[in-house]
């Protein structure tokens, strides 16, 4: 039966993924071809230095990406649903309720998963094929909070839209808001590197946001 | 489902927690707080005395302990070694100072101006450095093509190429194994720019917190140990090329001791630290022909600790000044706010959770806060549910965040 | 098991705004029950808890003995429900959708959903986000019908339909209707086409229930007179006179009381009149009847 979901859920979301891999794609190319050409038409020391002692980064283009993506499948997934409460249907289905919402947010969080790596790997990889080790670790730790502001995106879209009253959805916005600026702040290679674990544990429990809203939604609570 | 909702709703709750104690006393600090710049203090050669400038509504006076205050050109007067261009403009340059001829080119040389500030030692580094050729047979330093680090071995690696350098780097590792030097390295303390007189190298903590002093020269190694005092651990070492050659840079302790590491037999000499937390404090150091002169600038102190040329402690001067703190604004925001919370430090470089609890004074508003909501729910319904208790426990420990939380996303059941 | 669904002094408000109160009725096994009311007397509500879209704010609604806001899985697979205005993913097409919702139900019944589409003009590639409301509307019944589910909750289920389009959605219900253990609820406000489909009804208006009885019972009890009179004044609602309009001189009274009751309640008021008559009517005029006009 979970089969079946899955299949719903990616038909409504298949097409933004692909829009979503080629936008990556895109940056990607961006990113790399202009670090080849600052590499060619600047000296490679002043590069590496400016990367060591003047945090400069060359990837910083994509610091927003995974959060916009990670909004775009979240409202690809959940606007359909909440348009016209055709949530109902599925929560309709002979399954377990929390179970079916659990699901719905894991899927989504699968395919942005898949996204986030494709984008964190090919950047890495290129990068190890320019620069040493250690500011390819630099570069790693500082993708992750913005890897991780992604699946916050996702977690507080859902919520929203899900939660039938708009006081509520604004409080949210306002929370999600703030939430996820803590994980985009403007900071130097490494700043996060204290607290990336407390980070990704708080990204996990967020995975419940959206229960609530849920709740309410089939409570028909205003 | 229940279950997962109510889970849910803590979750949220606790995030508007953690949000309204971020944007709150910021937006209360952003509307109310006032700026308090720190005086700069000098000793004056002249007079021996301790004389400070300080900002006083948008406008700069220059007192001494006394509180007797001094025009620019007498201030200017009184600290010839330090404002020389001045007085040299306008022929006030004094011919001798207790007896010393003066001698401009002698007077540059001696003058120095080091700060070190917490955010540069607290901070994330790569761990990869250029050793720039320190006789390089022309006026000008230059980059090397490669930088190094330093893991389980040295490796030199090429920046064009990202490939390292085998047999530099074997040079060096066989340098370093021989000086006794225990791999990874800790820490890398140096000057990687171009734009000083020469160049003196890393001096870098090795695994065993052993300080080794490494230098390009020829393309070939030079690698010294050098032995610490008893007892000292290294936290930062400023290291500053100058002419006057007397120390290669200041050394910060992880017990805040400060020392000067010297030219001669690589000798640590003792800088006066009482008060001096490395962590929360700005070190100024200032020297001149005839004094040291440093400074410990914290939120509302500065400690200034005045010695001779052999370092000889001669005066020390505390000023202290009131903050927000000591006025009403920062009062009320103490009683308000139970917590705050910021992201970002003023002391360092990370990201970090950091809290900031108020005084005692809170647990009056939180009373306050709870008594509202107890009458609130008294309102609903005569008895307590189980989640309404925890909403009121959540309001007695974080006062007016949780009192908003808890009302905003209140409990369905 | 007598009763499929059980509602037992319901009462619900929105807010301060009292929706229902001491709401109860019983639906048995095999019957066909209607919702009946103009909008704004609760219908959208009471359907709501039924599908278990709102937990009432006191009182009992238990479908197949279980509190129709949290209902198990295996109970959920028996309930079929048909959402105001036949909503349904529309991003999928009919093959799409056939194929979705068969991997829920064990006894889904493909065959029965594919009669009906083959009725409909549609492409097999075709979203149902093309398809006009009608064709939409066949999907949806379509899905339902082959779910064969034992309780079938229809909300409005003539809304956006033309005529052809309600009689043959009605044709398939009553084929099904007649199977063994099927119960079905159905809410509407054209009347007309339930007329010999419905057993049971509540109706509803906006202080509450107005009726609560079987359909035969009603049609038989609740009679609508005619006559003249010019003593327009004296009609009034009571006890005997549920309704009455009034044209000119011609006055029509709807009452569950016989030809003579009224008669004699009419000329103790002091009334003269001339010209009365039984009128016999259907449902709709029955509907019509007992809730007014406005």
């Amino acid at each position: 039966m979970y089969r079946a979901l899955a299949y719903k859920e990616w038909l409504k979301i298949r097409w933004f993924t692909v829009g979503a891999v080629g936008i990556e794609i895109l940056a990607l190319l961006y990113i790399f071809t202009n670090l080849r050409a600052i590499l060619e038409f600047n000296n490679v020391i002043a590069v590496w230095s400016s990367i060591v002692y003047k945090n400069y980064m060359f990837f910083n283009s994509v610091k927003y990406l995974p959060l916009a993506i990670g909004i775009t499948i979240s409202v690809a997934q959940y606007l359909p649903e909440v348009i016209d409460k055709k949530l109902k249907l599925t929560l309709h289905l002979p399954l377990e309720e929390s179970r079916v919402l659990l699901f719905l947010n894991l899927f989504g969080t699968m395919i942005l998963s898949v996204l986030n790596l494709l984008l964190v790997a090919v950047l890495i990889i290129g990068t190890s094929m320019v620069f040493p080790a250690e500011i390819v670790w630099a570069e790693f730790i500082t993708l992750i909070p913005w890897v991780l502001a992604g699946y916050l995106g996702y977690f507080f879209t859902s919520s929203i839209l899900i939660e039938p009253s708009w006081q509520r959805k604004t409080v949210m916005a306002i929370v999600g808001f703030f939430m996820i600026n803590i994980y985009l702040v403007d900071a130097i290679y490494g700043a996060y590197i204290g607290i990336i674990i407390p980070l990704l544990i708080i990204t996990l429990l967020y995975n419940y946001l959206h229960m609530l809203p849920g709740f309410r939604f089939k409570r028909g609570l205003k | 489902m229940i279950f997962s909702a109510k889970l849910s709703r803590y979750l949220i709750v606790l995030s508007i927690i953690l949000v309204a104690s971020v944007i709150f006393p910021e937006f209360y600090s952003m509307t109310f707080s006032h700026s308090f710049s720190s005086p700069h203090v000098y000793y004056s050669p002249v007079k021996k005395i301790f004389v400070k400038t300080v900002s006083y509504k948008r406008e700069i006076k220059r007192l001494d302990s006394k509180g007797n205050e001094y025009t620019r050109e007498e201030f200017e007067r009184l600290t010839p070694l330090f404002s020389y261009r001045q007085l040299l403009y306008r022929n006030e340059m004094p011919d001798s100072i207790d007896g010393i001829p003066i001698d401009i080119s002698l007077m540059r040389l001696n003058n120095i101006f080091i700060t070190i500030k917490p955010t540069d030692v607290y901070r994330y580094t790569i761990p990869l450095n250029p050793l720039i050729e320190s006789e390089p047979g022309r006026p000008d330093l230059q980059m090397p093509d490669d930088f190094f680090r330093i893991t389980d071995k040295i490796e030199f690696i090429q920046c064009y190429s990202n490939k390292v350098k085998v047999k530099l780097s074997k040079l060096f590792n066989d340098a370093l194994v021989n000086c006794g030097f225990n791999f990874p390295a800790k820490k890398f303390f140096g000057n990687p720019s171009t734009r000083k007189p020469f160049d003196e190298g890393f001096f870098i903590v090795d695994n065993n917190n052993n300080l080794f002093h490494m230098k390009r020269v020829k393309n070939k190694p030079y690698v010294k140990k050098v032995i610490l005092p008893e007892g000292i651990k290294i936290e930062f070492i400023k290291v500053m090329e100058m002419n006057l050659k007397e120390f290669y840079g200041i050394v910060i302790t992880e017990d805040n001791r400060l020392f000067l590491l010297m030219y001669d037999g690589y000798k640590f000499v003792e800088l006066p630290s009482k008060g001096f937390d490395r962590k929360k404090m700005k070190l100024v150091f200032m020297g001149n022909q005839f004094y040291r002169i440093i400074s410990f600038f914290a939120k509302n102190s500065v400690a200034t600790f005045v010695t001779d040329r052999n370092y000889k402690l001669i005066a020390e001067n505390m000023e202290k000044w009131k903050t927000d703190e000591d006025f009403a604004v920062g009062k009320i925001a103490d009683f308000i706010f139970p917590f705050k919370l910021e992201f970002t430090d003023v002391y360092n470089k990370y990201v970090n959770f950091n809290f900031t609890f108020s005084n005692s004074s809170f647990w009056i508003i939180n009373l306050l806060f709870l008594f509202l909501l107890l009458s609130y729910f008294k309102r609903k319904r005569k008895n307590f549910t189980v989640s309404q208790s925890v909403d009121l426990i959540i309001v007695l420990l974080t006062g007016f965040y949780g009192f908003i939380a808890v009302l905003l996303i209140k409990d369905d059941d | 098991m007598e009763n499929v669904v059980e509602v037992k002094n319901l009462t619900h408000y929105y807010g301060n705004k009292k929706v229902h109160e001491n709401l109860n009725f019983n639906i048995k096994n095999g019957s066909i029950f209607g919702l009946l009311g103009k909008n704004g007397t609760g219908k959208t509500t009471t359907i709501n808890i039924l599908n278990g879209f709102l937990k009432p704010t006191s009182g009992k609604c238990l479908i197949f003995g279980e509190d129709s806001y949290r209902i198990s899985p295996k109970t959920k697979a028996r309930i079929g429900f048909l959402i105001e205005g036949h909503i349904q993913y529309s991003f999928m097409n009919i093959i799409q959708i056939e194929k979705y919702y068969s991997k829920f139900y064990s006894n889904w019944k493909r065959d029965i959903y594919y009669e009906l589409m083959s009725k409909l003009k549609v492409q097999e590639n075709q979203k149902l986000s093309k398809m006009s409301c009608g064709q939409r509307s066949q999907v949806a019944l379509g899905l339902l019908l082959a779910q064969d589910p034992d309780l079938l909750i229809l909300d409005d289920y003539s809304m956006g339909l033309d005529a052809g389009y309600r009689r043959l959605f009605l044709d398939f219900l009553k084929e099904y209707g007649k199977g063994e253990n099927k119960t079905i609820f159905i809410t509407s406000h054209i009347i007309q086409d339930l007329d010999g489909f419905l057993d049971d009804c509540v109706i509803l208006d906006y202080n509450g229930v107005v009726l609560q009885m079987p359909i035969e019972e009603f049609k038989t009890k609740f009679k609508m007179y005619r006559f003249n009179s010019d003593q327009q004044e004296l009609i009034s609602k009571d006890k005997v006179i549920n309704n009455f309009e009034i044209i000119k001189n011609k006055i029509t009274v709807y009452s569950f009381e016989d030809a003579d009751k009224v008669q004699k309640h009419l000329r103790d008021k002091g009334m003269v009149f001339n010209n009365f008559q039984n009128i016999p009517m259907d449902l709709e005029d029955a509907f019509i009847g007992i809730t007014g006009k406005y």
